[in-house]
């Protein structure tokens, strides 16, 4: 008898105890908001550098440029010769350049609408942009493969300097009889882009701080998500689209026709490093502005402090890829046709980068990129 | 001397307690499972991890187990309504025998989410086939009308060593360089936790803090069987499995993992406590359930084929004793090879990622391209086979066959992978001149994998 009841109390306890630790445990999630007073790293400063030193930055920079461009085309459409078509392709490059720095934030209002493609899928598609001006009909909203081929900045590429196997005889085609129809189809995708571009900026207005604020770690916190975003910048749309896929690392044989601004022909080099720029300067926290070292993945890394020399060798690694890329001829097609083996080079210094930015850094900083959230042990 | 030892096995063996505690555990199983199942339907990932994928990873010896399309979701609505017979009890040997066949074919359509816990489950569910788990609370004993009363202690004590292994084992695991001396990888993942209230932005951040919980994991791994073994000190050791289980439910996504394990812990309570349990039970069934009244009660319950049992479940311990220590069978870093890796409660000790680009020789023409993951792997998959050999042969043969579905004569597969290892700089994994397609799937030591050139000393 007293054995069992020593065991009875015994077993109070434990009741008590797991209704205590429960009781605990669920308390947890309602205590938010605890004011900050770590000695850490503060992922909300480097969120806040992000946006306001680099993202909006960037945004504002290149929606003057594109409106640059707007004015230039109202002054073609009104008065359509040789040097308001110069003037508009100076235009055109200006913004395509400084459009290099945003294609990456793939995020809100850009991932909602597409922007990246929308504004940058190349090659061009030349039929479906003829039947397009033919017909008269477009309409640039849905969301397919064709339709993100027929405008933005490749487009362009196309109307100003590729209908016409001699540029300087593109101006004919907005001469001759048909010319509206020309002229149309100019005003309407440089239209669409102001229009998606003031949706990006006015998004980013409005949820500047909601993006600074989501500093959790989950696959849709701010930080995963911008980081996510800006590997996979790095990987596809710099070192695949750029240079990888024309250079034929995917196929069997090289596809020169592939490049970015083809038809201007003397850009790709240009825009790929302006590209790679952006993404070193993401890396390092640099704004569009000044060259300072802010709050950044190169910083927290620092924080992190793994003692493996990771946070250099990033840098060097960004570095090794630029004097890779500057020693290409400034038109890839050429370099491509003439020595191929330079573009590989390139590419694989890019994939060097990207095994340390996906591998090391996503390991080391431990940013859960997946969208699948399957348990793990 | 011999004969002291025999009657002591025997006097062991006769051993009795109470037949509440299995068929408690019995219905706190099935219930367990049947939510664990249902969240994982509810997640989608079902869709996601089975139907989805145009290929999937094969355990070797198991590559006839692949998922059925849509017919997919009927093995789980098998395996749920499996948990439920199991749960009240009703054609108990039939549905425990339906549920471990149903969840390990489960287990074995996709290593790619192999889960030590899962594989627990499977352990314990072959257990459990052969243990009286329906003579009390169960519908079994009121349509047999009758229930036994108790039951071989050994029944309960080889669940509870299956439990002891899994602890010690993992403890085991955790007594090597990285773990107890450079905090790793607990660093990296409690530094990420930052987000955690109260204890993320100071404490979490701490050095210390790594390694008082690495240490102590370890402590606590090695020493809970012993805590919940002896009865002064089990309250205690059970407090500590609660304390320690939501504690990793908070810092880790491990899911069911925690609960799965404070359950199977409560076996190691006596009689009194399952006899709380049934009394509670009891009264809540009381107000929907009908009483049958004729219950005959056998005091002397005797299991069928007592002995056969007893020889088949030895042999079940000694494989689960020997296979953990398979690994030394292989030359070179287990954490780094993962060579005999899994089936080996070996968890949470490696922080890992990888790339692996592969390039498909064409030898006829000598051209050559590279492979698109996104085209044929989920991201899932995509990163689970970057640092994974095995995933990386065998999606190199799918490779080489699908290209050579595609007309290539000779198609070649060559791999550029690099892993990082608990915050180490990556490496390169596989040696990049060997020709995959070429290499045989075995167990035989995979002489393509690169060294890491550094030894993790330990376990």
């Amino acid at each position: 008898m007293p054995y069992l009841y020593k065991n009875s109390t015994n077993m109070k306890i434990t009741f008590r105890s797991i209704l205590l630790i429960s009781v605990l445990y669920f308390s947890c999630g309602d205590s938010a908001d605890i004011p900050s007073t770590n000695d850490g790293f503060d992922r909300s400063i480097l969120l806040s550098n992000i946006s306001n030193n680099i993202i909006i930055p960037s945004y504002n920079n290149f929606d003057i440029k594109i409106n640059e461009l707007k004015l230039a085309k109202d002054q073609f459409i009104s008065n359509p010769n040789q040097s308001n078509i110069n003037e508009m392709r100076n235009k055109w490059l200006n913004s395509y350049r400084s459009f290099q720095y945003v294609e990456m934030f793939n995020i809100g209002k850009s991932e909602e609408i597409n922007f990246h493609k929308r504004m940058n899928t190349y090659p061009t598609n030349t039929t479906i942009i003829n039947n397009n001006i033919d017909n008269l009909m477009y309409d640039f909203t849905a969301d397919n493969y064709s339709n993100y081929s027929s405008q933005g900045f490749p487009a362009l590429d196309y109307l100003l300097y590729g209908l016409d196997v001699d540029s300087n005889n593109v101006i004919n085609y907005y001469l001759g009889s048909e010319s509206s129809k020309y002229l149309n189809y100019l005003n309407a995708i440089i239209t669409e882009m102001v229009v998606n571009t003031e949706l990006v900026k006015n998004y980013w207005a409005n949820n500047n701080l909601s993006f600074i604020t989501s500093s959790g770690n989950t696959s849709t916190s701010s930080l995963n998500k911008i980081t996510n975003d800006f590997i996979y910048y790095y990987e596809k749309g710099l070192r695949a689209n750029k240079i990888g896929i024309p250079a034929g690392v995917y196929s069997n044989s090289t596809i020169p026709n592939n490049v970015e601004g083809l038809y201007r022909s003397d850009i790709s080099k240009n825009l790929s490093l302006h590209a790679l720029d952006a993404c070193d300067r993401f890396y390092h926290g640099k704004s569009l502005l000044d060259d300072s070292l802010r709050t950044s993945l190169y910083s927290y890394l620092e924080y992190i402090d793994l003692d493996n020399g990771l946070k250099d060798d990033i840098s060097l690694s960004f570095q090794n890829s630029k004097n890779k890329i500057e020693i290409l001829n400034n038109n890839f097609s050429e370099q491509i046709t003439t020595d191929n083996i330079k573009m590989l080079e390139a590419f694989d210094a890019l994939q060097s980068t990207v095994v340390l930015l996906k591998t090391d850094m996503l390991s080391n900083l431990n940013i859960n990129v997946d969208y699948v959230d399957a348990d793990g042990d | 001397m011999i004969l002291k030892i025999q009657s002591r096995i025997i006097s062991y063996l006769n051993k009795k307690c109470s037949s509440l505690n299995l068929s408690i555990f019995r219905i706190g199983f099935g219930a367990l499972m049947f939510f664990s199942l249902l969240r994982f339907w509810y997640k989608g990932w079902i869709e996601l991890l089975y139907i989805k994928p145009k290929f999937h990873f094969s355990y070797y010896g198991f590559e006839w187990v692949k998922p059925l399309n849509e017919y997919t979701y009927l093995i789980f609505l098998i395996c749920i309504i499996s948990t439920v017979l199991l749960a009240i009890g009703y054609k108990y040997r039939i549905s425990i025998i339906v549920f471990f066949l149903s969840f390990t074919y489960i287990e074995l359509m996709d290593k790619t989410t192999y889960l030590n816990h899962y594989y627990f489950i499977s352990c314990l569910s072959f257990l459990m086939i052969f243990l009286p788990a329906n003579l009390n609370l169960s519908i079994d004993s009121k349509i047999q009308k009758k229930k036994a009363l108790y039951i071989p202690q050994w029944s309960v004590d080889c669940i509870k060593l299956l439990v002891s292994i899994v602890f010690i084992y993992a403890g085991l695991a955790k007594l090597n360089s990285d773990w107890l001396f450079n905090a790793m990888p607990l660093k990296i993942w409690l530094i990420s936790k930052y987000d955690i209230p109260i204890i993320g932005e100071y404490i979490l951040q701490q050095n210390w803090t790594h390694y008082i919980m690495s240490w102590g994991g370890m402590f606590y791994d090695l020493s809970i069987p012993f805590l919940l073994i002896f009865s002064r000190t089990r309250i205690i050791g059970f407090v500590f499995v609660i304390i320690f289980h939501l504690f990793t439910a908070i810092l880790f996504p491990i899911g069911m993992f925690p609960y799965i394990m404070i359950f199977s812990c409560i076996l190691f309570f006596h009689d009194n406590f399952f006899k709380k349990i049934s009394n509670i039970i009891k009264k809540i069934l009381k107000k929907v359930y009908i009483k049958t009244k004729l219950i005959e009660v056998e005091k002397n319950y005797k299991i069928q084929n007592e002995k056969k049992i007893i020889y088949i479940l030895l042999v079940f311990f000694i494989l689960q004793l020997i296979i953990p220590f398979r690994h030394i069978l292989y030359d070179g870093e287990l954490l780094w090879k993962e060579e005999g890796y899994r089936f080996s409660w070996r968890v949470m000790l490696t922080e890992k990622k990888g790339t692996a680009i592969f390039k498909l020789v064409d030898r006829t023409t000598n051209t050559s391209f590279l492979i698109n993951n996104d085209e044929h792997l989920t991201e899932f998959q995509e990163k689970q086979m970057s640092f994974q050999s095995d995933f990386i042969l065998e999606y190199a043969h799918y490779l080489g066959n699908y290209y050579k579905n595609k007309g290539i004569k000779k198609p070649e597969v060559y791999v550029d992978a690099f892993v990082t290892l608990n915050g180490r700089k990556s490496k390169r994994y596989i040696d990049s001149k060997t020709n995959l397609y070429e290499i045989k799937r075995s167990l035989k030591s995979k002489e393509w994998i690169l060294n890491l050139d550094e030894e993790i000393y330990g376990f």
